[in-house]
């Protein structure tokens, strides 16, 4: 695949380096953006951390509550009636995590912007939308494939691209 | 509850991020070079969701990938794949891409989250917040549309150009 066993440590170099890099990443984020997961395990150590909770289904048919599920089937329930406009579609807000007191359930707060919205988003109907960006996804890589091989096809000898006008 | 931000808009898809690209791409004269521009703009979400859905990672331990840092790597560890003559230009243009792929992730808004680890190894969360991260495919017909136009007529339109 390689010209030499130099050009092979370096590429695979690359790649430890690389895979170094999201073990590192995977290790601070779990004390600089922790889950509501984390959270939950460990309030008191993230006791005022700002959550960012992302395209979260909200169920409105458990008996008028509104209740929202989290990435990891973590149960949110809305205090209060709730906001109607919710119902079936997806919601994005980003919150504080409000868990080490003891006494009441942990809860998170909806931060608000400088004009006092509420930092929350309606996704609509997220799943539904994410297949069509995948087969839309799918499209372009084909034509990325079709103009990648235009540009080098007649030569692929898997692993090595050569210049135009043969090897 | 009721005035929060309606976006309703799927991700940045790769579409977006190919259009982008293509546009960069209009006065790169070598062929060879654009697609692979084209390429370094798809690579960074193709690597990412591939950790992410093949290898069930967590989003953290990708995204890495999706950064400048990243970028340098994965565009590198891409040039050596090509011989000695090509690799120079291969990583510039996958590199190019790259960046292409950054910017227009960075422009989204994350609620003012931070969209983007940009320079990683900082954790810093970055974004400019000027659309919400799913508008892009409502454009990505559009955009697609206007792509194979583009690559149906250009011979045509750079020799007008030329005589011009």
């Amino acid at each position: 695949m390689f010209s030499d066993r130099f050009l092979y440590g370096k590429f695979l170099s690359t790649l430890v380096l690389l895979w170094g890099s999201c073990f590192y990443a995977r290790w601070r984020a779990e004390e600089l953006y922790p889950s509501l997961g984390q959270c939950l395990r460990e309030p008191v150590r993230h006791e005022g951390r700002v959550l960012g909770l992302r395209a979260m289904p909200v169920d409105t048919s458990e008996s008028g509550k509104t209740v929202i599920y989290d990435r990891d089937g973590i149960r949110i329930e809305v205090l209060g009636a709730g906001d109607p406009e919710w119902a079936g579609q997806y919601v994005s807000f980003v919150a504080r995590f409000v868990g080490a007191h003891g006494e009441e359930p942990a809860h998170l707060e909806i931060l608000r912007d400088k004009e006092g919205r509420p930092r929350a988003r309606l996704e609509g109907d997220f799943p539904k939308r994410r297949r069509w960006m995948y087969g839309v996804s799918l499209l372009v890589a084909a034509m990325g494939v079709l103009l990648f091989a235009r540009a080098f096809a007649w030569n692929l000898p898997w692993g090595i691209f050569r210049k135009r006008g043969g090897p | 509850m009721g005035d929060f931000q309606e976006a309703g808009r799927p991700i940045a898809d790769l579409a977006a991020h190919f259009a982008a690209a293509y546009l960069c791409g209009l006065p790169i004269p070598s062929r060879q070079a654009r697609a692979l521009l084209y390429w370094g703009a798809l690579l960074p979400d193709l690597c990412f969701k591939g950790l992410l859905f093949v290898f069930q990672s967590s989003i953290w331990f990708g995204e890495p990938i999706h950064s400048l840092w990243g970028g340098v790597l994965v565009s590198y560890a891409c040039a050596l794949l090509f011989e000695r003559p090509l690799r120079r230009m291969a990583f510039a243009s996958i590199l190019g891409g790259y960046l292409t792929h950054l910017a227009l992730d960075v422009a989204k808004d994350n609620l003012g989250m931070g969209a983007v680890l940009l320079f990683f190894p900082s954790m810093k969360l970055y974004e400019c917040g000027l659309y919400p991260p799913e508008t892009s495919l409502d454009w990505a017909p559009f955009a697609l549309g206007a792509v194979f136009l583009m690559e149906w007529f250009r011979p045509t339109l750079f020799e007008r150009l030329k005589k011009s």
